[in-house]
């Protein structure tokens, strides 16, 4: 069964959720406020790299097309899903918790990781 | 014969000349009165206005009290103004009494701005945007009183109203002084 | 004020009967060149026409009446729809949705202020657009049956006075009349294109298929029907451009008559020059479909810069905001007409006549709009919540402080918090009175049915979650959604008429 994603609005923040997977999706304009106009699409530019993954591809809830894959630079490297028209990120659930234990290079992913760390803090892994 | 067709035309023509002139100043008078109404209706609008901010006060200041200990002076004031412009009598008091209630206002929100806690409260800026816009809506309804009485007041002076308001006692309506933008602004630029 | 009201009146019936005349006279020739009836019994015989020259033009008549008679019908009856129906249809096009003072109270409140400024009289519905888009449009034939609608990306991004400009514009479409008269010419134009489709198509048809009928008309040589067809075909040709020019012209005009009165209703220039900047500067597009583009306070279909000039219905965004950030040290019409003369160059905007009023004082800035521009996260956060209200979406609040939004189509009526794993359920409004009735409420399943008096039930009792949207389940399974700035203690079930009392 099919379930639309729900929105999760904590401390004036607000995301996207499934609550069949537990993934969450992060709104352009919800970046956008967040990091500012600016800064957002410099984000989302930098979280646009590919990645060379066999991974089921998923599509962009806003436009439907399919998402690139994409990972942080890090090890290990955490795997996310990016639309390549900018609207937005998707991560599972697994991938989220990994990508809040470490910033990515991104311009700005700092701020996304505590921001995340707010609204989800059972989510934070326990090092 | 001739003769009284004559008189029958004569008559009917000045009778008809008659009608004429009576139905364009019954025009006239219908245009002067709707004027006059309009003048009443933009004078009511303010008292309108002005009636919400008097019932918007103890709620404000219910609010306020909790969050805002040391300024009881400032929420006094409010109470004295509200109280002094319900109480006013002639209509010089009454304005004097009003826009000291509307300085006392605009203290008041300049003074919340040092309250973050009740910045952040619903009630509180629910009871501010209520306010806002009342101030905005005496302001809008004095000017827009203002347009109506001047145009009632173009009707009287300018014939061909002037025949039918000096038979009628038309009077001219009085206007209500705009305050200066600059002097309303001063008390808000402060907390910008 | 009143002067410039009946003077806009003159001018728009004049350019309705110059609209009137080039759609008759389109009509006309379109019939005369489609039914051409001869008054000649010799009708074939060359010598019988040369000897009745007169009579040939007189051919032209009926089939021009004809063609004049068709125009009209298809004129008046789409004429008659818009008068009647236009401002739902439009509406319901556009998506838009009413709301109440609750919902969005500023919104409500700079609407009201507006009506007092411009001395309307009845003040307008109030509708919004889920659209993140800022844009905003009237409808209505007059001002009892007016609306004002704007899209929640208005919201999230105008401070107050921006709003009121906005506002004001709108109301300003209102006060002029100009909804009626922009729809009644659109559809005159829209006539003319049509008619002069079926002619070119006619036409087309004719010379390809290689219909006897126009061939004879040639082969008769000279004759009026040869010149009837040559002025039809170059009236279809013209026409519609004439038409479209005239259209755009008066749309133009009357944007620039929007902005003077926009102005002077709120006595600061500064808020409608700054929703424009904001408006041209936004990335999103509206969907709207191109006969309702005109409505719009900038037009949706043209990129903010896209082509201005001649087919525009809009004037450029930078000219609107140059001329009303010229307006300084009042407002009037007198002031707004120099300032377009300075900004646009010669050009009679307003009537002689609504340039004598005195100019009133500027009013300060709203001091809110400092303050808002911080908070611009919360305003944002608002716009989308009345625009998911607006869509039926369920609001519930868990204990930890997150707040989750539903959408229609979600089907679980309850949800585990994705921040505390708590079971979250929507609030539900319940009976209070443990006496006569068992604790477990009897439901009755949803469905349609005549809202009973509020006597026929006990009122029901709900928990309030102040400073959210909050959906409240009667006991009929009615949801109903309350704004955040709800301040009563009570509402009433839409569907079934039951009171909820808030504790
Ligand atoms: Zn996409
Ligand atoms: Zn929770
Ligand atoms: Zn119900």
């Amino acid at each position: 069964m099919k379930q639309p994603l729900i929105a999760v609005e904590y401390n004036g923040i607000e995301v996207d959720y499934c609550v069949l997977c537990g993934g969450i999706w992060l709104d352009q304009g919800e970046l956008e406020l967040l990091l500012g106009g600016a800064a957002a699409n410099r984000f989302l530019g930098a979280m646009r790299e590919g990645a060379q993954v066999r991974e089921q591809t998923r599509r962009c809830p806003i436009c439907r097309g399919a998402m690139n894959k994409a990972q942080t630079e890090a090890t290990p490297p955490v795997l996310y899903d990016c639309c390549g028209r900018g609207h937005g990120l998707w991560f599972d659930r697994h991938e989220l918790k990994l990508f809040m234990q470490q910033s990515a290079a991104a311009p700005g992913s700092e701020a996304v990781a505590r921001w995340l760390n707010d609204l989800f803090p059972e989510e934070t892994p326990h090092s | 014969m001739i003769i009284v067709s004559m008189l029958f035309l004569v008559l009917a023509v000045i009778g008809g000349g008659a009608l004429l002139v009576f139905l364009w100043g019954a025009g006239i008078y219908n245009g002067l009165v709707r004027a006059r109404n309009a003048v009443k209706n933009a004078w009511s609008q303010i008292d309108v206005q002005l009636k919400r901010r008097h019932d918007l006060i103890p709620n404000l200041i219910e609010t306020c009290k909790g969050y805002m200990a040391h300024e009881r002076d400032t929420l006094e004031n409010i109470t004295k103004a509200r109280n002094l412009a319900m109480g006013a009598q002639s209509v010089g008091e009454h304005a004097r009494a009003e826009s000291q209630l509307g300085q006392a206002l605009s203290n008041i929100f300049a003074v919340a701005e040092n309250y973050p806690d009740l910045k952040a409260n619903t009630n509180f800026l629910a009871l501010q945007e209520e306010l806002t816009s009342t101030e905005n809506k005496i302001g809008f309804a004095r000017q827009a009183y203002n347009d109506q009485a001047m145009h009632l007041n173009n009707k009287i002076e300018m014939f061909p109203g002037s025949l039918v308001a000096g038979v009628f006692n038309f009077e001219a309506a009085e206007f209500f002084e705009i305050e200066d933008a600059a002097e309303r602004a001063v008390p808000k630029v402060s907390f910008s | 004020m009143w002067e410039l009201i009946r003077a806009n009146k003159r001018r728009s019936v004049a350019l309705l009967l110059l609209m009137l005349a080039l759609m008759l006279s389109l009509g006309f020739v379109i019939g005369a060149a489609l039914f051409p009836v001869s008054f000649n019994l010799n009708y074939g015989d060359p010598y019988g026409r040369h000897a009745y020259p007169a009579m040939d033009w007189l051919s032209v008549l009926p089939g021009g009446l004809l063609g004049m008679a068709v125009a009209s019908v298809i004129w008046a009856v789409q004429a008659m729809v818009a008068y009647f129906r236009g401002g739902a249809i439009l509406l319901s096009l556009s998506g838009a949705k009413p709301i109440e003072k609750a919902d969005h109270p500023r919104l409500f409140n700079v609407v009201e202020e507006m009506t007092i400024a411009s001395s309307l009289g009845k003040m307008p519905r109030v509708y919004v657009m889920d659209d993140m888009a800022m844009n905003a449009f009237a409808a209505g034939r007059d001002p009892d049956t007016a609306c004002v609608a704007v899209t929640a990306g208005l919201l999230a991004r105008l401070n107050r006075d921006e709003l009121q400009g906005v506002v004001a514009h709108e109301i300003s479409h209102i006060v002029n009349r100009d909804v009626l008269f922009m729809t009644m010419i659109s559809i005159m134009a829209g006539t003319v294109v049509m008619l002069s489709e079926v002619v070119l198509r006619m036409f087309r048809h004719g010379l390809h298929g290689g219909n006897a009928r126009y061939r004879g008309g040639k082969k008769g040589g000279g004759g009026a029907q040869v010149i009837v067809l040559v002025i039809a075909l170059v009236f279809a040709l013209l026409a519609p451009l004439l038409a479209q020019l005239i259209y755009f012209a008066v749309s133009r005009k009357r944007e620039y008559l929007a902005d003077a009165g926009a102005a002077v209703y709120t006595r600061f220039p500064g808020g409608l020059a700054g929703a424009l900047e904001k408006i041209g500067a936004d990335t999103h597009q509206l969907v709207v479909s191109k006969a309702t583009a005109p409505m719009y306070i900038v037009n949706p279909l043209q990129g903010a810069r896209a082509f201005h000039g001649f087919f525009a219905t809009h004037p450029p965004l930078e000219e609107r905001i140059q001329i009303l950030r010229s307006l300084a040290g009042g407002v009037s019409y007198a002031k707004y007409q120099t300032a377009y003369n300075q900004v646009h160059g010669k050009g009679q905007l307003i009537p002689q006549s609504g340039l004598a009023v005195a100019a009133a004082p500027l009013r300060a800035a709203d001091p809110g709009n400092a303050a808002q521009a911080g908070a611009s996260h919360n305003q944002f956060r608002e716009a989308g919540d009345l625009a998911r209200n607006l869509n039926g979406f369920r609001f519930l609040s868990c204990a930890c402080g997150a707040r989750i939004k539903l959408p229609p189509a979600f089907a679980m009526q309850a949800v585990q918090c994705p921040r505390c794993h708590a079971g979250v359920a929507l609030s539900a409004a319940r009976e209070n009175a443990p006496v006569t009735q068992p604790s477990a409420t009897p439901r009755t399943p949803p469905r349609r049915r005549k809202p009973a008096s509020s006597s026929a039930h006990a009122p029901l009792m709900a928990q309030r979650n102040a400073g959210a949207w909050q959906s409240v389940q009667c006991a009929c399974g009615a949801v109903k959604n309350v704004a955040p700035s709800f301040e009563m203690s009570q509402t009433v079930c839409a569907q079934c008429g039951r009171e909820i009392h808030f504790m």
